[in-house]
């Protein structure tokens, strides 16, 4: 039986609480909160989802498909991402950027100054990108520095790694900021998590995934571009330049074609791998992965 | 809105609450995205879909958390003007077949759902383009008819 989940929402506004020592951060009193966004057994869970009729300011949190709740902060830029019990924000003041978490509940905490990157699915370590200062980093969500990155993309191991381009393969990050290299003798490019410990990456002749342990590639037969993968490796969205998108069960190579409201462009698994979101160029929707069923959100794109 | 919240900052403010790429108003731009995807549904087309509004800016206000659909009808619009644009062949190639019919069909429908979502508006033009210059045909919908006119 599914269990109910209670979601506690926050309205990141007025949260004067800039702490970035290492323990949960003691409220100012002044956070305005939001209501309680009850989950619910066969819903999907809470999302970010953003409009594409509206501005670049406007986000909502919600149960796809259900209610939503409008995300309010001065100065947000960029889409905030839902990670391990938190939301990861940039702000802008001036010509400044800080990125900020807040736990559910919580008022937020300055996690670094600079601009969101990636972040860790578990919401422990995210990439900041500092242009003042002209440096990126691996920062924990405490603040404290992990490592210094060449650059400022990457992706994440649905089990804590980055995983980041290199000239003849990809350089690995774990959590202490330790790098290691991964040289396969071509050029990659990281594409995003599969399973616990893999990647999907391009090359030169069309997709593959790569073990993190072990360095070994599998090319991916027949398949020119892998979209996503569900975080427990056994899915991959697939894309076909006549067929469209796919969904590609990786244990007998059965791909059942995506019907969508509008041409593809992005998807983002719920952490169970239960829903998958699709973005379109006309809005969205979230299908269920165990019969089939989809919801359409209209314009609304999510984010799990 | 769920809670009272701070004032927004001056910068943010000044920034439009729409996406201006699609339309001229907040309606208009959600509009532009039912047009796209009832022209997705007719067999795959990809159509950039811009919507003006006159005036250009309606007095509603536009509710985002507010249950229920996201287009919804809105007074105050005068006209509207639609410019679709489309560079696939392969939405070219489904548009025209059938002939001058089937494209009076389509425009008929795209006009039939903008004057649904802007009930006052009296002519409903529409401008379609294949690339970004090349106007291919004009249609007028007005009181229940479309004048339709290739060239």
């Amino acid at each position: 039986m599914r269990r109910l989940v209670l979601v506690c929402v926050l309205i990141l506004t007025g949260c004067a609480s800039t702490n970035t020592a290492g323990g949960p951060p003691a409220p100012t009193g002044n956070c305005a909160r939001a209501p309680r966004i009850p989950g619910s057994a066969g819903s999907p869970p809470v999302a970010v989802l953003h409009d594409i009729a509206a501005g670049q300011e406007e986000y909502l949190m919600g149960v796809p498909g259900k209610s939503y709740v409008r995300i309010v902060e001065p100065g947000l830029v960029a889409s905030p991402v839902i990670a391990g019990g938190g939301v990861f924000f940039s702000e802008r003041n001036g010509t400044k950027y800080q990125s900020r978490v807040a736990a559910f509940g919580q008022c937020s905490t300055l996690v670094s100054a600079g601009y969101l990157g990636p972040v860790d699915p578990e919401g422990r370590a995210a990439v900041v990108y500092d242009a003042v200062a002209g440096h990126t980093r691996l920062v924990a969500r405490s603040g404290h520095v992990l490592a210094e990155l060449s650059q400022n993309t990457g992706n994440w191991t649905n089990d804590g790694r980055l995983v980041v381009h290199e000239a003849t393969g990809i350089a690995v990050y774990d959590l202490t900021g330790r790098r290691r290299s991964l040289n396969v003798g071509q050029s990659i490019s990281p594409a995003g998590a599969q399973g616990p410990h893999g990647e999907i990456v391009t090359t030169a002749t069309g997709a593959a995934l790569i073990d993190l342990d072990t360095g070994h590639l599998t090319h991916l037969a027949g398949v020119s571009q892998a979209v996503s993968a569900s975080p427990d490796g056994s899915y991959l969205v697939v894309m076909d330049l006549t067929k469209g998108w796919g969904l590609k069960r990786l244990k007998d190579g059965v791909t059942t074609q995506l019907t969508t409201f509008g041409p593809p462009v992005a998807t983002s698994w719920s952490r169970d791998g239960e829903w998958l979101s699709i973005e379109t160029l006309y809005g969205g929707e979230v299908i269920r992965l165990s019969d089939g069923r989809v919801t359409d959100l209209g314009p609304l794109l999510a984010s799990f | 809105m769920a809670t009272p919240s701070a004032q927004p900052a001056p910068a943010a403010s000044q920034l439009p609450d729409f996406n201006a790429r699609l339309g001229s108003n907040r309606f208009a731009a959600e509009a532009a995205v039912a047009v796209g995807r009832q022209l997705f549904s007719q067999g795959g087309q990809y159509w950039e879909v811009n919507v003006r509004t006159d005036p250009l800016t309606l007095g509603a206000t536009y509710q985002p958390a507010a249950p229920g659909p996201a287009t919804r009808p809105v007074n105050g619009a005068r006209s509207v003007t639609v410019f679709m644009a489309t560079e696939s062949s392969g939405a070219i190639g489904l548009f025209r077949a059938g002939g001058t019919a089937h494209e009076k069909a389509e425009i008929t429908m795209v006009a039939t759902l903008l004057s649904g979502l802007f009930p006052g508006a009296a002519t409903i033009s529409i401008q379609i383009y294949f690339g970004e210059s090349n106007r291919y045909a004009t249609g007028v919908y007005s009181g229940g008819s479309l004048d339709y006119r290739v060239g």
